[in-house]
This record gives C-alpha cells, structure tokens and sequence, in this order.
C-alpha cells in the first residue's frame, strides 16, 4: 500500500485557516467598486481601438457595416461589444463602478438620464461640436432635461420620431383566403374596433379551427399593453393607461375607453377569434406564427421586419392608430430631443471616439439606416427619399406612419426638473392588469381599472413629493396641460437650437 | 466511550489522534492539513456565495437598495411589512405549498412503485430504465422548461396562459424532472434489506403484500423519512422550471416565492403574461421576502423533524422486532 507524500510545506491548521481567509478577502475586495466611479475612467487620447457598446441585434448587419466604413475611411479602429438588452441596465452601472466603461456606448433609458449625468458617467460634447453640427440637426433635436443638462449637450438622437411604435399587421395571404380583399384583390386594411372584430370573424370562421383572426405571444412580457396602445391611441391622448396631460393624472378608470377596449379584448378571445396559445408562446414564436398564416392579424412594431425578410415572409401590410371611427380623435405624441449614442467618463481615445460618434450621428451613416438598410427613419430629413426605397413592406411602413405622430406636450421641456420625478412602477401595473383580465382572473373590469388609476395617481403625487423633498421646483401642475389641442402638434415654447 | 470511527471499528479519537501524530513524526503518515487544503476551495466558494449572502440578506433587509448603486436608508421593519401586506406573496406562497403538496406524495409512489419493479431481481434491461429514469433529472431545468415551452406552443394549448391549468402543467412536469433522484435513493434503500429477511419470510408462507407491509415499508423506513423531507424543501424551493416555463404568469397564477423573490430583485422581465413585468428593482426587499421565507422554512424543517422523530421513535422497537 502507498502512503500519501508528506505535505512539502510547513503548513499548520491556523496559517492554512489565515491563507484560507486572505484568499476570501481578497477575491472580495477584488469585486469591490472603486470609491468614485466617475473618476475610474479619466479621459485620455491614446490612440487605441474606440471601445464601443450597442444592445443591437437585428440591426447588426447595419453597424459591422458601418464599422467596416468607418476603419477604411478614418484608419480608426471600432471595438464593438453587442450586450444584452435587458441587461444593459446593469452592464452600465456595473462598468461605470468598475471603471470598465467603453468610449462610446448607447444612452440606457435607465437609470435616468439626469442621474447618469449626475453620477459623471457620461462626457459632454460642448468641446467636440459646433453651430454648424448642431444646426445640421431639425429644430428641438437638443432640448433641456432630454439630452442637455444644465447646458451640456450629452447625446443626439439618431432616429427621426414622427414614426409610431406600434402597428397592426395584417397577413395579407390569410385575408385573401378569407376573401377579405377590395375591388383590385388587395387585403382590407381594417380601420376600426368594428372592422377589426368582422375581418376576426371571418377569418376564424372561415379557418375552420386551423386559422384564427388575431394572435399575440404574451409570455415574455406583457405585450398586450401594445394592443391597448394601437388600439385606444386613437381614442384619446392618454391611450387609455397613460397620463392624460390635459388633466394631469391617469384616467383607466374614470374615462371608459380602457374598460371598452378590454371588454373588446375579452370578447375576441371568448368568441374564439384569438390564437388559442398566444398567452402560452413569446413575441418571437408568434411572429413565426403570424407570417406561417396561423392568424390573420398581430401588433409589433418595425423591428419585426428583419426576421420576416430573412425568413421570405413579404406578404403583409400595416396599420395604425385604429379607433372606433375612421378618423381618429387623437395621435401618438413624440417628444423632442432624443437620445442614441454617447462618449462616456471612461474615454481612453477622445479623438476616435468624438470621430466615431460624428460619424454614427452623422446624415450618410442616416441615409445608408433608412434607404440601404431599411431599418427606419434617420433624423437627418435630408437622408430620407421614401421614393427611392426598393422594399415595398418598408415603403408601407413608411406610409402608414405618415402623420400618425405628432410633437406632444412634455412636462420635462417645459420644467427641466421634471425629470427628477420617477414614480416606482406600480404592482400590479397597467400590463399586468390587462393579462389579469385577459386571462378572466379579474372579472371586475372597471373596478380593477378604479383601482390602477388610483394607485397610479397615488405613486405620481408620491414621487412628486419625494423629489420635492430632494430639492426639486416641482408641483402637480407641471403635468397639467390644460389649453393643449391633441389633434395640433404642439409648439415648445423654448429656442429651435441651443446655443453652446 | 465517544469515537469517531466508523461503526463496526472501536478507534477512539485518543488513539486516532496518537496515530496521526506518530504518521506525522516519520514522514510518511496522514496528515490532516491536507483536509484542510482539499476542503479549502469548497469552503470558500460556499462561504462566498452561501454563507455571506445569507448573511448579508439579514441586513439588506432593513434598507432599500436596488442592487447596484449605493444603499440608500434604513427603513427598519417596512420591508416586512411590505411582504406581509403584499397579497401576491400569500398567492405566491399559496402556489408552493400547492406544488408541494401535490408534487411530493405523487411522487414519491411513483418514484417507490417503480423501484420496486426495477428492484426485482428477474427484471431484464433494468439498468437501462433506470438510466431512462434519471435522465430529467440530471438536464437543467431550465432547458427542460424551453423544450415544454415549446411543445405546448406546438400543440396549440393555451395551458400556460390559463389560470386554471397552468400550476398542474408545471406540477406534472416537476414530477417528471426531478423523479429520478428519488427513484435511485428508494432503490439504494431496497437494496440494505437483507434478503435473508425475504426468505424466511417465503419459508413462513407470506406473500408479497406482507412482504412489502412488513419486510420492505419498515426497512425504507429511515431513507424515506430523508427523502421526504429532502422532496418537500426541494419542492418548497422550486424556481427555475417555474421561471423559464411561465415567469409567474399569467398574473400570478404560478407565481411561488422564489420566483415573487427574485421579481422583487430583479425587477423586469418577471414576465409570464405580464405576471409582474412593473416591478422596481428592490434588494431590500427581496431580502426580507428571503428571510421571512427562510424561517418559514426552518419552522416547517423543525415541525418535520420533531414529528419524524417521533415517529422514528416510535417505528424503531418494530422494525427491530420484525427484523
């Protein structure tokens, strides 16, 4: 039998114990942030590779594209790190206290703007730009409280947003098979709650149990909300769940629209127009679902195009801002200002990055992100020629955005220390109510609806005292707009362009 | 005499000690340091990522922090009482008892009848059944939820999206996944009956039922009295297949706590109908949901031991009489 080596070092059980302990301290302190994350990354102008983040994922192809352009036309190289979207969040807070942030990265809509600023994450452009960069942008593209803060520009935005999110898609196979089509054989585009509710009908009688009028995948995350959005948009300002900004406060209760729509919701699905599984399958399954032609109709957005066109799937039209008449009684509202990319504290190559930047907010990079790419509307009106676009369904989308969003009022232009208001998400919030509903879990429709707006209500009035208490020059009454016309785009009393 | 030798063995730690220390002096013998090294990684990778969270959930219960940037203010016992008004954490503790209750004894009977069947010694290809058995068991949960996920969505069946079916889905599935392990430690506790014990019982003239009531029930008695309790705080503990099957969904409807806790962590993308996708991220509480959780669970562990005990207790004078 052979006996174990004897140990070569002079170990004892305490020094073994104390290395064993110093082990543990110091991978510890190794996790450990540093004291002041702002000053983890101090800029520099090294001549190394741009560090650069995106959450893209669909619109890679466009940004190695851009990349590759960039390297060969500046001699500059681009790192790029693709993150996860919904872990982006963490990413940034997480590198911004490790110091581990890359030069230029997209702007997370959280933490808040005004807090990353605040933290010092984020570097100013004031000293890389000028008039002429600036004024090469549409008025109200720089706005106090959105991407400037306390005159400091920090980001621009690179998307134009006269577009809506949302859309109705229809399958344009399963409407002629339904024989849902006009005089020239298109596919009806349906334009009410009522034509919704027939075409539903039709196609899920006609179906025969295999085919159905409406489908969704709810699984992933509560994207009935969109529904909600496409739907009741049309119907009022608020949309039915959010603020309404002539009043100030939520109104899913006291205003009936929210409570008509999910009446309607419920009644699709009770009448069997609905895909059977669609709170059972995710976004992504149901879009595979939609063009296979297992329902007639679907809500997204333009992001469905990319895996619609590598899979061949062409045949379908949009529509939007769907109410219960034809002409709607109110629009989608966009904001100015905007966000996209910025240069952050941790800049290691200032020049390359601010190159970097210029070029991605630049208008070819826009021109190639609209008319090559179809990816959407670039900021730059100048790099946009609906024309001269080759792909029918985004020359669609295009048309069927077309004045369906207007600028709105936003209580952060008007008072910059808005922003400084975030109410907690209430729980359970308008998403989970709907699938609540949806689902028959809560059978009281109205009264659950009372009881949103209440705590909804209650949270805002509750964050607004708490940024009071914080030093903010807020009240109530910034959320209140009380001489604004929904159907008018409304005009921001504030200077086109800022001066730097 | 205490030792902590072995049963059979009459080593005392005295003498134990003296052999060591004289392995020691030639150079040659065992030396317990090397215990210490060769525990040492797992000592630090469960002090680091068992003990210190549980430790530190105690104090993160008292603060609101979102997890990343710096805490911010003591709020003493509101985070408890956050927990204790929150009526989705009683749904959600309703739905893991729920589980719990089903899930355990049905599987334990199937996890005892098929050991057996596979216990029988004129039984061909057993091996292989059990191979077949245990293979859920040793897949990621995880992976098993997104192949389910996917096969309901193929079959056209909204049982994740309807209230009523969803938690039985998931419950069935749950007694699929995790039967093997039970399955391999009722068969392991067949196999230290003696069979001599079978035989004089064939040579008395008992049949299979006495067997089974008076030779095999009382012989599993000790490993089945572990294997219970170990089901019912893996079943209480259940998250990962709720997770990726349904997120909690559709609202709440299969929500458990450890699913609750971990919305209340993490924040977004609870998901699962939109079971909670509106949630702040809060450590703090999450922390309390932990520790009240946590002694809810102890409290269950104590009830289960004193009344184990009992009946060990109590069954210990038979089984050694009918041994």
């Amino acid at each position: 039998m052979t006996t174990p080596a004897p140990l070569p070092l002079s170990l004892t059980r305490r020094s073994l114990l104390l290395g064993t302990g110093g082990l543990s301290l110091g991978a510890l302190a190794a996790c450990r942030a540093p004291a002041d994350p702002a000053a983890a990354g101090s800029g520099g102008s090294g001549s190394g590779a741009v560090t650069y983040w995106d959450v893209w994922q669909s619109q890679t192809p466009y940004i190695e594209n851009e990349i590759a352009l960039f390297q060969e036309a500046t001699g500059i190289q681009v790192q790029r790190t693709q993150q996860q979207t919904g872990a982006y969040k963490d990413l940034i807070t997480l590198g911004a206290r490790s110091g581990d942030l890359p030069d230029v990265r997209h702007v997370s809509s959280e933490p808040p703007m005004n807090e990353q600023v605040k933290n010092g994450w984020l570097t100013p452009l004031n000293d890389h730009v000028d008039e002429e960069w600036i004024r090469s942008f549409p008025p109200y593209t720089f706005v106090e409280g959105s991407n400037m803060f306390d005159g400091k520009i920090y980001t621009a935005p690179f998307v134009a947003n006269t577009t809506p999110a949302m859309f109705l898609f229809i399958n344009d196979q399963v409407f002629r098979d339904a024989g849902l089509v006009d005089g020239e054989g298109k596919a009806l585009i349906p334009r009410t709650w009522d034509e919704v509710t027939q075409y539903a009908r039709t196609i899920t009688e006609k179906g025969g149990g295999e085919v159905f009028g409406l489908g969704f995948g709810n699984s992933a995350f509560d994207l009935l909300s969109w529904w909600a959005s496409v739907f009741c948009q049309a119907e009022a300002p608020h949309g039915g769940f959010s603020m309404d900004l002539r009043t100030g406060s939520y109104a899913m209760g006291s205003d009936p629209l929210a409570g008509d729509f999910l009446e309607m919701l419920v009644g699709w699905k009770d009448a069997g127009y609905v895909f059977p599984s669609s709170m059972s399958i995710d976004d992504e399954t149901a879009r595979v679902y939609f063009a296979k032609g297992d329902f007639g109709m679907t809500v997204g957005g333009n992001w469905n195009q990319p895996g619609w066109a590598e899979d061949g799937f062409t045949d379908y039209s949009w529509t939007t801002l769907i109410g219960r008449e034809e002409k709607p009684k109110a629009f989608f509202y966009s904001a100015p200002g905007g966000d996209s990319w910025a240069l952050t504290s941790a800049l290691k190559n200032t020049e390359g990055a601010v190159e970097w930047l210029r070029w991605l907010l630049g208008p070819e990079a826009g021109k190639r992100w609209t008319q090559e790419f179809n990816l959407g509307l670039s900021i730059h009106p100048e790099s946009v020629d609906v024309d001269a676009i080759e792909d029918r369904n985004f020359r669609d989308y295009l048309v069927a955005a077309e004045g369906k969003q207007i600028p709105g009022p936003q209580p952060h232009i008007r008072n910059p220390d808005a922003v400084k208001v975030v109410p907690d998400p209430v729980s359970p919030g308008p998403g989970d109510v709907i699938a609540g509903v949806y689902t028959g879990q809560l059978s009281d429709i109205r009264g659950a609806l009372a009881d949103l707006e209440e705590r909804m209500n209650e949270n805002h009035r509750a964050a607004i005292d708490a940024a009071v208490a914080e030093g903010a020059q807020v009240s109530a009454e910034d959320w209140v707009f009380e001489d604004w016309d929904p159907m008018v785009p409304y005009a921001y009393d504030i200077p086109e362009y800022p001066t730097l | 005499m205490t030792t902590d030798a072995a049963p059979g063995t009459s080593r005392t730690r005295a003498e134990t000690r003296t052999l060591e220390t004289a392995g020691r002096r030639r150079g040659t013998g065992w030396s317990p340091l090397w215990s210490y090294l060769y525990l040492s990684p797992f000592i630090i990778l469960v002090a680091l990522f068992t003990i210190y969270p549980t430790i530190a959930s105690l104090g993160y219960a008292f603060i609101r922090w979102d997890g990343l940037s710096a805490p911010s203010g003591f709020v003493g016992l509101e985070n408890f009482r956050t927990i204790i008004g929150d009526p989705f954490f009683w749904t959600s503790l309703r739905n893991s008892l729920w589980y719990t209750a089903v899930l355990v004894p049905v599987q334990l009977f199937i996890a005892l009848t098929l050991a057996l069947v596979l216990n029988q010694g004129t039984m061909r290809f057993t091996s292989v059944y059990r191979s077949m058995f245990f293979l859920p068991a040793v897949m990621s949960p995880a992976i098993l939820a997104v192949i389910f996920r996917l096969l309901i969505a193929s079959m056209q069946k909204d049982w994740l999206g309807d209230p009523d079916v969803v938690m039985w889905v998931i419950i069935v599935i749950g007694i699929w996944q995790t039967l093997g392990y039970n399955l391999i430690y009722f068969l392991a506790g067949l196999q230290t009956i003696p069979k001599e014990l079978y035989e004089a019982a064939e040579v008395d003239g008992a049949g299979w039922w006495a067997s089974l009531r008076h030779i095999t029930l009382p012989g599993l008695r000790s490993i089945a009295i572990i294997i219970l309790l170990m089901a019912i705080l893996g079943s209480l503990n259940v998250f990962d297949l709720v997770m990726v099957l349904t997120g909690g969904g559709p609202y709440f409807a299969s929500s458990v706590v450890n699913t609750y806790i971990y919305q209340l962590a993490f924040g977004n993308f609870y998901g699962g109908g939109g079971a909670s996708s509106s949630v702040a991220q809060n450590i703090g509480l999450a922390s309390a949901g932990s520790v009240f959780y946590g002694f809810m669970l102890l409290g269950v562990t104590v009830v289960q031991y004193v009344l184990l005990a009992r009946i060990k207790k109590r069954g210990a004078p038979a089984i050694a009489e009918e041994s």
